[in-house]
């Protein structure tokens, strides 16, 4: 199997079982694979790159550890580059809160006690506005959160208080600046990207006329052909509810262009 | 469910069982209606009539509607359900509430049975409600079909309520009127509070959605709406309080929000992209066409009274209640299974092998001959039953009864068909990447 940064975790674990084993003898901080619900709840959302981050070593000692169970490190492999917290000083968001205005929440028990606490987390953040920030208590950092909750708006920023305490606060960040990825860039962005590609690279569709879920097949059959470096410039009716999780499944970002009540434009491509 | 943690889309145990249950209770109330066509003769009051009726309502018609809303609510709202555990503890109390009350109506045992049913599905329509509004309160658009789903889900709960009331005045009476006087008003809040202004507002996304047409004025469906909750409040107001007799205007002004809705879809077809319609739009259409015989009815009953026949009136009243619950929605439900059903199980299997294996369609996933049959026999069986009991013919309704059968029975055949879909033997495309 062929394995780059953004490959899954889940995907390793499914092709050989024992990459768990090997993958725990990297760091002490994936000896949680070993568990099998916090591999459960971590592997399908951590890629190689997250994983890295949170043991704090470098993506190529995965491939070394892999290499002998069969895994081969694809050619065209992507960025090392992992969704991450701001690192440094606290921002001064949320430096300028007022404590009260924290709300604190700790997972650590409910994932000891074996319960996913991603619905609870979800809650939390549900309640923020732009007054107040949500901190997690957990024992690690929450790499896969970070993208969830990039894309709805929300600011991170970790702290390390200990080999197993680690303090997250998440906020909403007016339209999301300091969104890592592009998936909701606005208008502006959108030219620059389809400009970045330029005519050449760019393959267009309209997928307008096809009936449910044949915009689908038909986005999901181009990008499996499209050679890396390019992208899909979609004609869509909306924005499409289904397609979104599968692309950010099989690696691919987007951005969005409303252009009117009945047409959407997507561009569509592998973050490098 | 890899993809649970960023698509909206609940899993597939909170959405299919519903389709299961729904298709046995169709093939139950079809054998029911087989050995009950003695009870088509007089009053609509009859212990046998009640059971069809509820098991249509409940078993059928409102245990597909859940299945099937918490499967578009996100799709109408952008927004996750609310809580799919909710989801899970109503469909037990439906069911569970469905089959005591086909009990106790069947052998009219108004004891502790029909308590236990009462309170089961009214828990079960209060769940219900709350998962509907704390979904639609979360969501981050809000449109008039929101609008149309949520007092919808209020409406059912309030026909809930009155039946738990009248459930429990069967053995305690409290009630100052008579039994059928707060019948007409639980039927009426179910069939209009309930089933009409949730088939409006699922039908006005969704029908525009299938025909790939974009209606931009919602003018129609806002005054649509105002009409039909007018009409409505107005007549429990009027059935309650007023006792003016009001109820030909409560029908005017619902026949006017249902003309307005009817506009609306013809707007949409006109609109469409898609002009061929397929045999589950077909069958839709078929249904709101079917709609205009309960609106007329509904005049006939609240009209003249005086001047027909008792017997014949008698007859009308059934006739009326048939073409709402057999024939709109029974019509409407028939043909959307099969624009719904097969698109939520494709997706289920297939989603990741999309684009890296040839994979079928949604249409693929069941017979088209089935369906065909099926849709013949509906209407077949519907004509038979109205024309039987029209005439007091127990022959013809036998007749009906039958076709109905014969439809349940393909129905049940392509549904489950459909929910024990296998993925098997994909072919990779020929392409050097899709080694995955």
């Amino acid at each position: 199997m062929d394995i780059a940064a953004t490959t899954k975790i889940s995907s390793l674990i499914k092709e050989n079982p024992d990459a768990v084993e090997a993958i725990a003898s990297i760091s002490s901080h994936f000896e949680k694979l070993r568990n099998p619900l916090l591999r459960k709840l971590l592997a399908s959302r951590v890629t190689i790159a997250d994983a890295a981050r949170i043991g704090g070593c470098k993506v190529e000692a995965f491939y070394e550890k892999l290499a002998p169970l069969g895994f081969t490190v694809s050619s065209s492999q992507g960025s090392t580059r992992a969704l991450t917290a701001e690192a440094g000083p606290r921002p001064a968001a949320l430096a300028q809160l007022p404590p009260e205005n924290i709300i604190t929440l700790d997972v650590r028990e409910a994932i000891a006690a074996g319960h996913d606490p991603f619905q609870r987390i979800m809650g939390a953040v549900q309640k923020l506005n732009s007054t107040n920030a949500l901190l997690l208590v957990n024992t690690f950092e929450p790499t896969p959160l970070f993208a969830i909750l990039a894309k709805k708006g929300y600011a991170a920023y970790a702290e390390v208080q200990g080999p197993d305490l680690v303090h997250t606060y998440f906020w909403l960040s007016g339209g999301g600046e300091a969104t890592p990825s592009e998936t909701k860039a606005p208008n502006r962005d959108f030219e620059q990207l389809l400009h970045r590609f330029g005519n050449s690279k760019v393959r267009s569709i309209d997928v307008r006329h096809l009936e449910m879920p044949q915009p689908m097949v038909t986005i999901l059959g181009e990008l499996e052909q499209m050679p890396p470096g390019e992208a899909l410039y979609v004609t869509h009716r909306r924005v499409p509810q289904f397609l979104l999780p599968q692309l950010e499944e099989r690696g691919f970002t987007h951005a969005i262009r409303e252009v009117g009540p009945a047409e959407v434009h997507l561009l569509i491509y592998k973050a490098t | 469910m890899r993809t649970a943690t960023v698509s909206n889309s609940p899993g597939k145990w909170v959405v299919l069982p519903h389709y299961a249950f729904a298709a046995l209770a169709f093939v139950a109330l079809s054998v029911l209606l087989l050995i009950s066509t003695d009870a088509f003769g007089g009053h609509y009051f009859h212990p046998k009539l009640l059971t069809l009726t509820h098991v249509a309502v409940l078993g059928w018609a409102t245990m597909l509607i859940f299945g099937a809303l918490y499967q578009l609510l996100p799709v109408v709202l952008e927004g996750r359900l609310y809580s799919e555990r909710l989801a899970i503890y109503t469909f037990g109390l439906l069911g569970t509430g469905t089959i005591l009350l086909a009990y106790a109506f069947w052998h009219f045992e108004v004891g502790w049975v029909m308590h236990l049913a009462a309170c089961c599905l009214f828990l079960s329509f209060l769940l219900f409600t709350i998962n509907v509004l704390q979904t639609a309160r979360q969501a981050p658009k809000w449109t008039i079909e929101a609008d149309f789903i949520v007092t919808s889900a209020i409406w059912l709960l309030m026909t809930g309520l009155v039946g738990l009331l009248m459930a429990i005045n069967f053995s305690v009476p409290f009630l100052p009127e008579d039994h059928v006087h707060y019948l007409k008003l639980h039927a009426h809040m179910g069939m209009a509070g309930w089933f009409l202004l949730l088939i409006i507002g699922v039908g006005s996304k969704l029908i525009p959605m299938f025909l790939l047409a974009h209606v931009k004025e919602t003018k129609k469906l806002h005054w649509a709406y105002n009409l039909i909750n007018g009409g409505l409040v107005l007549f429990v107001f009027d059935h309650m309080v007023l006792r003016m007799g009001l109820l030909a205007l409560c029908a005017a002004l619902v026949a006017g929000g249902v003309v307005l809705f009817l506009l609306y879809v013809q707007a949409a077809r006109k609109a469409a992209l898609r002009k061929d319609t397929d045999l589950g739009m077909t069958q839709t259409f078929v249904a709101l066409g079917l709609l205009v015989l309960p609106l007329v009815l509904v005049f006939v009953v609240s009209g003249s009274g005086l001047r027909v026949a008792p017997q014949l009136m008698a007859a009308v009243y059934l006739v009326y209640g048939i073409t709402v619950f057999l024939g709109f929605v029974t019509a409407l439900i028939l043909g959307q299974t099969f624009k719904t059903l097969p698109f939520i199980v494709w997706m289920h299997a297939y989603e990741d092998h999309v684009g890296r294996f040839k994979t079928p369609l949604p249409k693929d996933l069941y017979s088209h001959a089935l369906q065909r049959w099926q849709n013949i026999n509906y209407l077949l069986g519907l004509l038979l039953l109205v024309a039987g009991v029209l005439l007091r013919q127990q022959e013809i309704i036998l007749a009906g009864a039958i076709a109905f059968t014969i439809t349940a029975v393909l129905y049940m055949i392509n549904v489950f068909s459909l929910l024990l879909h296998r993925v098997h033997d994909l072919k990779p495309f020929s392409y050097g990447n899709a080694s995955a």
